[in-house]
């Protein structure tokens, strides 16, 4: 069983996409908190200190990969798994995620919400497990 | 064909509540996106969706009306309320739309012109209403469409077509303005319950079908909701059904007891017709009676008989007098004294009467244009108690007889010679000219009534147009069945009283469908929150 409690940060602008994890992360037991733009997300990182993020690129304020850079200057920050959950589709913009430190990179059209919600929870079961990031391939 | 206008008419019910539901439900999934960060841009789609559904709620309680004839207190300010809502719905989906920020792809920028679409709102919005319906169904679908294309919002792909199908509904649904049309195939096409009119209705039904898809998917994991779905739809199910079920028992009451009715109508003309029998079994009495017939009876005096005779001709609009001597010669005529002599020996009515016994008598004789019943009375002329001769009356049963029965009673009739009309109350089209010499060729009526002698009562096409419809023998006095009595009333008048009760069911299965939600909601908390 997963840890009890464990904090999701989604920083996601579309409230209906937001909504739709914040409610099937909840059901699988996680505390999620949302973020509707890059920099209430990397507010909430400070404060929350959650277990995985979930970002995604094209918001307001702060573009995604920005957040990303942020997120990985800070050495408080820099460990926690962050999972791109976007729209663009093009590898280039796969590629630039992850080799910014990503540890997956989802294209939200891709796939029913309900296999993200698994993938999500598989990435989380096998850092729970060892508590170290991994490097992860382009799904 | 009555059925077939119920199931339609159940079926626009169906399918408008169900547009109602999932238009709800995607106002709620708004809703609760709300709640995550109370924004007024945010509000506009939840609302834009809730007008929508409430829209739909009032869509489904109007009853179409064209085909009741008269129009209902209520209906038309429904349907004024359901164009306000829906335009409502629309105008603050497109606001929504337009004052969201599109998610922009990294490279390209994309200006949407709003002014042209503003264009439309200057136009007389009332007139074209059906007409605008469609355009800001489409214009709310193009806006959606822009979010998935030109941005990078793809899961709104869905809405987009959901909207473009609806404004296809919409667009069948301008229709409605064409419908006094002079353009016999044009009417047709677009009266209620034709293709047109249940095409809108499939068309409507695929964009709940692609609208309900999108928002179960948004669904996922949320118990409390789902389980409210499920209440919703099971209750509207559930109401549907009784609806259904009740407008089609009510129905089939309204055509039972519109039966009845006619059952005792017909018993009303024939209880006018037996008076009738008797009326003129006393006048032949009354003439048998005077002395001064017996009087001039056995010399033959025919001018003395022809004055006495026609007099009561006129006075009774009797149709002949006839007066036989002992031996069934005619001696006159009071309607054609010229002609006298020829024997009625076989006619079983002067037979009785030439052994001193009076009847009276349905029969029926050869008219101009159809056969024409006749009510006949014989009664011996006695001297010295012998009979000496008969008088025998008869008084036709035609258009005069059934327009004074109508006068008297309200009752629409038809009398039947064997199988041919030959006395009507109803009126052709033209309004002058009657429905008279039409066989009825229906052979459940002729084998039931005619050789049977006894009363149908149903369903009949008369002249391609529908009654519910009772048929009574007409018995001669030995008995042999003669005519036949009808009375009936066209389907779509009963219809009429029944749509009255519908359009109530209609009406308070939508209010208590409405109420509902709050249980359902309720129930759905408690139990999602035990499972939690």
């Amino acid at each position: 069983m997963l840890r009890q409690m464990a904090k999701i940060l989604i920083v996601e602008d579309d409230p209906l996409i937001a909504r739709l994890y914040q409610k099937a992360f909840a059901f699988e037991g996680y505390d999620v908190e949302v973020a509707h733009d890059g920099e209430e997300g990397l507010k909430k990182t400070a404060e929350d200190k959650p277990v995985l993020i979930l970002l995604d690129i094209m918001m307001p304020k702060m573009h995604g990969f920005e957040v990303m850079d942020r997120l990985k200057a800070n050495e408080e920050t820099k460990k926690i798994p962050v999972v791109v959950l976007t729209n663009l589709a093009s590898p280039r913009d796969a590629e630039t995620a992850l080799s910014k430190g990503a540890v997956k990179y989802i294209v939200k059209s891709e796939y029913q919400p309900k296999q993200i919600v698994e993938m999500v929870k598989e990435i989380l079961a096998g850092y729970t497990r060892e508590e170290i990031p991994a490097t992860a391939g382009v799904k | 064909m009555l059925t077939t206008q119920f199931l339609l008419v159940n079926f626009h019910f169906v399918v408008s509540l169900l547009a109602a539901l999932i238009t709800l439900a995607i106002a709620w999934l708004y809703f609760d996106a709300w709640t995550g960060q109370k924004s007024f841009k945010q509000a506009l789609p939840f609302l834009g969706f809730l007008f929508l559904s409430l829209s739909f709620v009032v869509q489904s309680v109007i009853v179409d009306q064209s085909l009741f004839e008269t129009a209902f207190e209520g209906t038309a300010a429904a349907s004024a309320l359901k164009i306000i809502l829906r335009f409502g719905g629309y105008l603050t989906l497109v606001a929504g739309q337009l004052i969201t920020p599109l998610q922009q792809r990294p490279t390209r920028k994309w200006r949407f012109r709003s002014a042209a679409l503003l264009s439309f709102l200057g136009l007389p919005v009332l007139e074209l209403a059906p007409f605008l319906l469609a355009v800001l169904a489409m214009v709310t679908g193009l806006l959606y469409r822009r979010r998935a294309a030109r941005g990078l919002e793809r899961h709104l792909k869905p809405v987009s077509l959901g909207f473009f199908i609806l404004g296809l509904a919409e667009l069948l649904g301008v229709s409605i303005g064409f419908r006094d049309t002079a353009n016999v195939a044009l009417a047709n096409l677009v009266a209620p319950f034709r293709p047109l009119w249940i095409t809108e209705r499939v068309i409507l039904l695929i964009a709940i079908y692609i609208f309900g898809r999108w928002v179960w998917g948004y669904l996922l994991k949320r118990f409390e909701t789902q389980l409210f779905m499920i209440f919703t739809t099971a209750t509207l199910a559930i109401f549907l059904i009784t609806t259904v079920a009740f407008s089609l028992a009510s129905l089939a009451n309204v055509r039972n007891s519109a039966l009845e009715s006619l059952r005792s109508d017909v018993g009303v003309i024939a209880y006018t017709v037996d008076s009738k029998k008797a009326e003129i079994l006393a006048d032949a009495q009354v003439v048998s009676q005077d002395p001064h017939v017996g009087a001039a009876l056995p010399s033959a005096n025919r001018s003395a008989l022809a004055t006495i005779l026609t007099n009561n001709l006129l006075a009774k609009g009797l149709t002949t007098l006839t007066v036989v001597n002992r031996d069934a010669q005619v001696v006159i005529r009071a309607e054609d004294p010229e002609h006298f002599g020829e024997s009625l020996s076989s006619d079983p009515l002067i037979q009785l009467a030439l052994e001193n016994r009076e009847t009276s008598s349905v029969d029926t004789k050869e008219g101009t244009l159809a056969p024409v019943v006749t009510i006949r009375a014989a009664a011996p002329v006695l001297r010295n108690n012998q009979v000496i001769g008969a008088i025998l009356i008869s008084s036709d049963i035609d258009n005069a007889f059934v327009d004074g029965v109508k006068e008297a009673t309200g009752l629409d009739a038809s009398i039947y010679a064997d199988n041919v009309r030959s006395a009507t109350t109803f009126i052709a089209p033209d309004g002058k000219s009657r429905f008279t010499g039409i066989k009825e060729e229906n052979e459940t009526i002729k084998e039931r009534v005619l050789a049977q002698g006894q009363t149908f009562e149903g369903s009949v096409d008369i002249l391609s147009v529908p009654y519910f419809a009772v048929f009574s023998p007409l018995k001669s006095f030995d008995n042999n069945v003669v005519g036949m009595l009808f009375v009936g009333r066209p389907q779509t008048s009963i219809l009429q009283t029944a749509a009255r009760s519908i359009e109530l069911t209609f009406s308070i299965s939508a209010i208590l469908l409405v109420l509902s939600g709050l249980p359902a909601y309720l129930i759905s908390k408690y139990i999602a929150g035990q499972t939690v």
